[in-house]
């Protein structure tokens, strides 16, 4: 499950960046992390990178 | 005089049958060890009505084979009493119907018209009143009113309907095979490979639905969040304020969404069109099944099984007509104008049955959903003789209501949308109002459509904008699964039937794989369709489901054979299981791990030791068998901190802290009791006089 929690963050990623205009990975990482609607696989997937 | 028997499914059924039936003669109750049946003695004929208690007879192993052969194949129906425990009951009820059935020449399966009803009756009549299943009738019947018993008693068929009785048997057959087969290699893979025994059960529908669960889990937890942009406005107009909608209701650029407000703020416009269109809303169907148990969830939070088993009470008490039937439609023959004349009696439904009643034509609006053998659930007319429980009464009333709202006229709405440009964008200004409420009226409070007014607008009103801003949202993640739309996700992929997919979604709430109304897959779910899907797919694909489901729809419209159905599945099944026992190493180090996990779980707190930081879990004592909180650290810190606990029911380890010393609380749940919170460490709970610890418990404390 965090396999493709990772690519879906990695999608997304691409679409938050198109949608802000730009987007540091960092801050993507921690408003993620920190969003109510964001999967539980997702935000530890989140955190690992954030911790990495 | 001929000698008539007829069974009935139940003994509320039968009482009911024999007072209908008892048409000027003489009405005799009989008891034999607590079970009753009637003798009506009649000018004409003798008829003897006995009850069982649903099934009296299920699919076991053949003779010859034991527990340990495995897996099985060659089954046989068996009384229930020889299959289970707390079973010794069901020998007596089929005693006495052997015993009554010898003084009678004629046989009627009187049990509820459906599948269910037809294998109960076909296999009590074959196994327990010597193969009267051959000669015996069928009586068909929607409610258990008198007029309706006395007709149907009059018409009965010539013979069983066999091709229900082979679809009903067969569909037992398929699910025994595949449920104790599955099951059992799940429960004996964890219990050989993973080294912990625990009932972990699989099954033809139970597989799929967990599934659709799984998935869904699977969909929530992965899910990001997309972010998005919209617009939220007041403007002003004829000095009233009113919310405007932007015209693209959604913005996938946050600088897209800041433009729109930067060019728009202080800004003003005219209305420049005006659209008004009138809506026709038909009443709703008459209410299925499925969608009683749907709206029941809806407006009161009730369970589909709980709303069906409210039903049933409905039917026997010959308030409703049968409740477990897939149509929405109201034939004429059920007789409109009376139902609504016994309703006219009943004081909360006097004014609007009366209304009907003065309609010129009395015509329902239906559904499309059709059932050969019941109409849709309607109310029988019938004033309650006792007063209902209060969730007899909510579907009483819901079931009346919608019965009625059937009758009613269109409802018709109006709306209209006034578009406004300001600095060349768009904006609308959207209203709604009711101008004939028609079957609405009939069925409040269920429909609930609220009114959005507008001003009286003209084309050039000026408009000006008040307040324009731009809002963050995200996308959000699939809605979780509740029993209700599990429920209809079972109904959409046609897997289960009506009567059995509300106790499939609870047999998932008792096996641990699913909690909570708004449903959470567990880690045992997870490990156990991991497992299924990894190793044979194909017992938890949904389509083999639906193959075997339409295949057992052709029994019953006459199109196959019972043997062959039953041949085919089996053959699905014999390399199914075949792949899965390869695996049962891999699969039951996996299940075990998970159980061992989540047993761990469910015993350890998490709240720590208050004198040595270990962790602290609930422990029994090895010589009187006693729970209390044990401290981790005896051993290596010799820490002796312990606590007492409640030690009558089922105890769980609640997530919430005590509000006066921040201890984890329990929960004790007893039957015929409310569940006791309290707090092992300072005594306070939610039923204090309960909650204090006991002379036993305080002692076990010191000891310990």
């Amino acid at each position: 499950m965090h396999t493709i929690a990772k690519s879906n963050l990695d999608s997304a990623y691409l679409k938050w960046r198109t949608a802000f205009d730009s987007i540091p990975t960092k801050e993507f990482l921690e408003r993620i992390s920190n969003l109510p609607e964001a999967g539980d696989k997702v935000k530890e997937v989140a955190r690992y990178l954030l911790k990495k | 005089m001929t000698t008539t028997l007829l069974i009935c499914e139940k003994p509320d059924a039968a009482r009911r049958v024999a007072e209908s039936l008892c048409d000027g003669g003489k009405l005799v109750k009989h008891e034999k060890r607590g079970i009753s049946y009637y003798e009506i003695i009649n000018p004409q004929d003798r008829i003897l009505v006995c009850a069982a208690i649903g099934h009296l007879y299920s699919v076991d192993r053949k003779e010859g084979s034991t527990r340990k052969d495995f897996p099985i194949w060659d089954l046989t129906w068996k009384p229930r009493y020889l299959l289970g425990k707390n079973q010794e009951h069901v020998r007596f009820w089929i005693e006495q119907i052997g015993q009554v059935s010898r003084e009678a020449e004629r046989f009627v399966n009187a049990c509820d018209y459906d599948i269910e009803g037809s294998v109960i009756g076909a296999t009590i009549l074959k196994y327990a009143c010597n193969h009267a299943d051959r000669k015996a009738k069928r009586m068909k019947f929607s409610t258990l009113t008198k007029k309706e018993l006395q007709e149907a008693y009059t018409n009965l068929t010539d013979r069983l309907d066999f091709s229900l009785v082979n679809s009903g048997m067969c569909r037992h057959e398929v699910d025994w095979i595949y449920g104790v087969n599955l099951s059992r290699l799940l429960t004996e893979s964890a219990h050989e490979h993973g080294g912990i025994y625990s009932t972990l059960s699989t099954g033809r529908v139970q597989g799929p639905t967990l599934r659709f669960v799984v998935e869904r889990e699977r969909e929530i937890s992965c899910f990001v969040p997309l972010p998005y942009w919209t617009i939220d406005t007041t403007v002003e107009v004829h000095d009233a304020h009113l919310p405007a909608q932007y015209a693209k209701e959604k913005m996938d650029r946050r600088s897209e969404a800041d433009k729109v407000v930067q060019e728009c703020s202080g800004g003003a416009g005219a209305i420049g069109e005006l659209e008004s269109q009138e809506s026709k809303i038909p009443p709703p169907a008459p209410f299925d099944l499925s969608t009683l148990q749907r709206e029941a969830y809806r407006h009161f939070g009730m369970r589909p099984s709980h709303t069906l088993a409210t039903g049933e009470r409905l039917y026997l008490e010959a308030l409703i007509s049968y409740p477990r039937t897939s149509s929405q439609k109201l034939p004429p023959s059920i007789e409109y104008r009376k139902i609504l004349q016994g309703l006219s009696e009943q004081q909360e439904y006097r004014d609007k049955a009366r209304s009907i009643l003065g309609f010129t034509k009395l015509r329902p609006h239906e559904g499309k959903k059709e059932d050969p053998a019941h109409p849709a659930i309607y109310p029988t007319g019938n004033v309650p003789s006792r007063s209902l429980e209060p969730v007899e009464r909510k579907i009483y009333d819901l079931i009346a209501r919608r019965f009625m709202a059937a009758f009613g006229d269109l409802a018709v709405r109006q709306s209209v949308k006034a578009t406004v440009s300001i600095s060349g964008h768009i904006f609308y200004l959207r209203g709604i109002r009711t101008l004939a409420e028609g079957w609405m009226d009939l069925y409040a409070p269920y429909a609930r459509i609220e009114d959005v007014l507008l001003p009286k607008l003209n084309v050039g009103d000026a408009v000006k904008m008040v307040d324009i801003r731009s809002m963050d949202r995200f996308t959000q993640p699939p809605p979780r699964f509740n029993p209700s739309s599990l429920l209809g996700r079972m109904e959409d992929h046609n897997i289960g039937t009506k009567a059995t997919r509300a106790e499939i979604v609870e047999t998932l709430y008792k096996r641990g794989y699913m909690t909570g109304e708004r449903i959470k897959a567990t880690p045992l779910a997870f490990s156990v369709i991991g497992a299924l899907r990894q190793y044979c797919r194909k017992v938890i694909d949904v389509d083999l489901t639906r193959e075997l489901e339409e295949m057992m729809q052709e029994i019953e419209h006459g199109r196959n054979r019972r043997e062959l159905v039953l041949v085919q599945a089996i053959d699905h099944l014999r390399s199914a299981v075949a792949e899965l026992r390869a695996k049962s190493r891999q699969i039951g180090e996996e299940l075990g791990e998970i159980i061992r996990q989540n047993t761990q779980e469910q015993v350890t707190l998490i709240s720590q030791c208050p004198k040595c930081s270990s962790k602290l879990s609930v422990v029994r004592n090895k010589k009187t068998g006693k729970r209390f909180i044990g401290c981790a650290g005896r051993w290596e810190k010799n820490c002796t901190f312990s606590l007492p606990l409640p030690q009558l029911g089922k105890l769980t380890l609640l997530k919430r802290f005590c509000p006066k010393c921040g201890f984890q609380l329990v929960q004790t749940k007893s039957r015929g009791h409310r569940p006791m919170t309290s707090c092992s460490k300072c005594f306070s709970g939610e039923r204090p006089s309960s909650s204090k610890p006991t002379a036993q418990s305080s002692k076990m404390s010191e000891s310990d």
